[in-house]
């Protein structure tokens, strides 16, 4: 018995036809432009060799702003990698930056496709932390226009890379351009750019929920809140302070009946927790250490006969999670029943309006100091002597200013109303335009949309307790990264229905509004009403904050949320909501806890690991994942009531990515992420969200 | 074949289209000036504390450690051409607020309660509104503005 030769894996027409597709694949991949394939460097002379009639480098421009002495050089000392490098040079700069650009032309910014994502690589050397990798997006609609800052680059003095990726690309997006930014006085080098598809694969989302997979699902919880919930702050420890004060309940008032419960989601008990003034109408925000500042509270109620209005309290007091107490501080300067609270990129807190100790509109702007631990006195803070209203919405901007949304609390054409930005270091007010309706704002609510690098506002619905009209279907969208900065109509609020299934007429929208960020990028709105506390709302949506629209027909919750209703995130990625005061004086004691329809899409991914809960500014944050992420953000815990929650934040952490080690860059500007204690999410290829770690800024 | 030099003649080529055609691409994001600074409004007012400390400024006052990044803020909303609103002056009277500055009238019910300043659009008959939401055994306790207290007996809506 002979055995046969052996066969060859591959004929010979085999190996040549193999042989002429990879010569055909090799071909396409350098010839066809714009076309995204794992691998390929998209960018065009990403290593600055080739030059122009001035030598620099081909599709590569000088780029910046502000007053400063610069210099560009190709370098030929030492570049990375073939014969040239940029060098970029301050010697001294009053503002502004500098960079070398990939020029925004359709020849040299490299193609991208929405819904992908891309690692921007850069060797570098540099003698100055200020320095920043920022990107640029060309929109089909609005021509070339900042995307986001993606990382800072730490000193280096010898070649380093970093590699960062980017965030999902938006539609309408065809191209990008990007660079090195330096900032402050030093040298920075650049050299051997590549820029390559990073696109992971998303896995199926069998959803095997039904409904809950497209709207999510409410859950009343079988025990109700121990006290009235009109205040809630979620604790750096993942439970939930609910504050009720008096709670909208003279008699308790009278008799000197304040209560505070803290309940522990994970368990689903309260701790009561003795309280020492009626803090009913304060205002509050979490302090970079997570412990809650309180300022203000009801000094008393209106009389029957009108002899007097609410009257507002000094006391302010810290609750520490840690001890579940309150610990009294300094008094504020004035009295303060309906007192916004901003914390800014420092620490310190910073409170508007309300209404003062004799029922007076409140005009001293109240300053608390975080390092000094105490309300300053109205003479040590800067003062503009305006009347911002009750509980006006501020936001804090980039660039340390505020921006009121208009979004208040009561009023009729109040002195004050209407939306501006207040520099608190200048004591200047510049009004903003295009807020529709602005005396029909009354507990809207509005949202630093995400990302927070992104600085755009939603304020959504609102009516008037005053004159009691039908609450709006309106929303006001505005970018605050504009020159000058407009609202911009939004789209309309889904309609919802009433009291029994009773369909909203098409003018019909809502107050008592909540919206919440989640750890997806979305904004989930809840709750409402249509009059001054009457008549709930129920009507629930999903808003992209990507293409500017409402999903709508979301679960709605079954419990009525008008006035002194609330919702929040919590650290596992549900929402919940608390509260609901009608007219006629009863109070809504139920507990609702919502699961977006991220929680049905499949498992969640796994934080296996996190090097440190301390995060510096401008650094990178390791983390360990069980599989591939697309994203991760921090957002910061909410301190909410009466539809006022203006620190409610979502700041993306631009991924560096090796496998199952992420790096997570942490913007250098501490106004886009004031210190504090912050969740971290991580999000999964399938959309699903992590559960919350919980990490310290600043 | 080598990749690089092909790509790089491409762009060569496109680049040198660019420049013959005056299509090539040179920006410099330049800002707008500053903010107006404005002045520092005085007090007036003898009841309000003079002669104090200097203001507080949210800037950090110490540098940064070496290594360390400055903030990086971006030159947005500038507002050129906008206006400052006018400074308010130290207040010597206050800012009056309605004393049911809550949209209720506190004349009726037991303070708990909140009968509406003005009824909703549409309302034609405000017992019925009232016994819809809620309301019952309704006291008048002060000036009954709404007209409730047919009978005169300080009970609104029973006559």
């Amino acid at each position: 018995m002979t055995s046969a030769p052996p066969r060859p894996l591959f004929s010979g027409a085999n190996r040549v036809r193999i042989a002429q597709v990879l010569v055909l694949t090799l071909v396409l991949v350098v010839l066809v432009p714009g076309r995204s394939s794992a691998g390929a460097n998209l960018l065009a002379n990403g290593g600055l060799e080739a030059v122009d009639s001035t030598g620099f480098p081909l599709c590569w421009e000088k780029s910046g702003w502000g007053d400063s002495t610069h210099t560009f050089e190709v370098s030929k000392t030492a570049p990375h990698g073939g014969a040239n490098a940029m060098k970029v040079t301050v010697a001294a700069i009053t503002n502004g930056d500098r960079k070398a650009m990939m020029l925004e032309n359709p020849s040299c910014a490299p193609n991208v496709t929405p819904g992908h994502q891309y690692d921007a690589s850069v060797w570098y050397k540099s003698t100055t932390a200020n320095t920043v990798l920022t990107i640029f997006r060309h929109d089909a609609a609005q021509g070339w226009t900042y995307w986001t800052d993606l990382a800072t680059l730490p000193v280096a003095n010898a070649w380093t890379k970093k590699t960062v990726r980017t965030p999902v690309v938006p539609p309408g997006t065809d191209q990008v351009a990007w660079g090195v930014t330096i900032y402050g006085a030093g040298t920075l080098q650049t050299d051997d750019y590549t820029f390559i598809d990073a696109t992971e694969n998303t896995p199926g989302t069998a959803c095997s929920a039904g409904a809950a997979c497209t709207k999510g699902a409410w859950q009343v919880m079988p025990f109700n809140s121990p006290v009235r919930a009109i205040h809630t702050v979620v604790l750096k420890n993942g439970d939930v302070l609910l504050v009720a004060g008096s709670g909208n309940d003279p008699d308790a008032f009278a008799q000197g009946t304040f209560k505070t419960s803290v309940y522990h989601p994970r368990t689903g008990t309260f701790t009561t927790v003795p309280t020492p003034a009626d803090l009913f109408c304060s205002g509050h925000v979490q302090l970079s250490d997570g412990r809650v500042l309180i300022m203000g509270g009801n000094k008393d109620y209106p009389a029957a006969d009108a002899s007097h209005g609410y009257k507002g309290l000094r006391d302010s007091y810290i609750f520490d999670p840690a001890t579940s107490a309150y610990t009294r501080v300094n008094d504020m300067s004035a009295g303060s029943w309906y007192p916004s609270a901003t914390v800014m990129g420092n620490g310190d807190v910073i409170s508007l309006g309300g209404l003062g100790e004799d029922s007076s509109g409140t005009v001293a702007t109240q300053y608390f100091n975080a390092a000094q631990q105490r309300w300053l006195s109205l003479g040590e803070a800067k003062q503009t002597w305006n009347f911002w209203g009750l509980y006006p919405s501020m936001i804090l901007m980039q660039d340390g200013r505020l921006f009121y949304s208009g979004s208040h609390v009561f009023g009729n054409g109040t002195p004050g109303t209407g939306a501006s930005i207040y520099n608190y270091g200048t004591e200047a007010i510049t009004p903003v335009g295009g807020l529709q309706r602005k005396d029909e704002r009354d507990q809207s609510m509005s949202v630093l949309l995400p990302p927070a690098q992104d600085q755009r506002v939603l304020t959504i619905g609102g009516g008037n307790i005053d004159s009691n009209p039908d609450a709006n279907r309106l929303t006001d969208i505005i970018d605050l990264k504009q020159a000058n900065p407009v609202y911009q109509p939004g789209p309309l609020l889904p309609s919802g229905t009433m009291t029994g299934g009773v369909p909203q007429t098409a003018t019909q929208g809502k107050m008592y509004v909540s919206t919440v960020l989640l750890p997806d990028g979305k904004v989930f709105e809840t709750g409402g009403g249509l009059h001054n506390r009457a008549d709930p709302v129920y009507e629930a949506s999903m808003f992209d904050p990507v293409t500017n629209t409402f999903n709508a027909g979301m679960a709605t919750d079954p419990v009525p949320r008008t006035y002194h209703s609330s919702a929040f995130l919590l650290p596992d990625g549900r929402v919940m909501a608390v509260g609901d005061n009608p007219g006629d004086g009863s109070f809504d004691m139920r507990i609702s806890v919502y699961s977006p329809p991220y929680l049905f899409k499949g498992a969640r991914p796994q934080i296996t690991s996190l090097t440190g809960t301390q995060w510096a500014y401008g650094s990178t944050n390791t983390i360990k994942v069980d599989g591939p992420i697309t994203r991760a953000a921090l957002i910061r815990p909410e301190a909410v009531t009466h539809s006022s929650d203006p620190n409610q934040r979502f700041v993306d952490l631009p991924m560096t990515v090796n496998g199952n080690t992420i790096g997570l860059n942490l913007t250098s500007n501490p106004n886009l992420a004031p210190p504090g204690w912050y969740m971290l999410f991580a999000l999964g290829t399938n959309g699903v969200p992590s559960v919350a770690e919980w990490v310290h800024v600043g | 074949m080598n990749r690089t030099r092909l790509t790089l003649a491409a762009v060569t080529g496109i680049a040198a289209i660019f420049t013959m055609t005056g299509m090539a691409v040179a920006t410099l994001r330049t800002p707008t000036a500053a903010t107006i600074v404005t002045a520092v409004p005085e007090p007036t007012d003898t009841t309000w504390p003079l002669n104090l400390p200097a203001a507080a400024d949210p800037t950090p006052t110490t540098q940064p450690p070496p290594g360390t990044p400055a903030p990086y803020v971006q030159p947005f909303a500038d507002q050129p051409g906008t206006k400052d609103l006018t400074p308010q002056p130290s207040p010597t009277t206050p800012v009056k607020m309605p004393a049911f500055a809550d949209g209720c009238n506190h004349a009726y019910g037991n303070r708990n309660q909140c009968v509406p300043l003005k009824f909703p659009p549409g309302t034609t008959d405000k017992c019925t509104w009232l016994k819809k939401h809620g309301f019952k055994n309704l006291t008048v306790q002060g000036k009954d503005n709404h007209l409730l207290d047919r009978n005169g007996n300080h009970t609104a809506c029973d006559g």
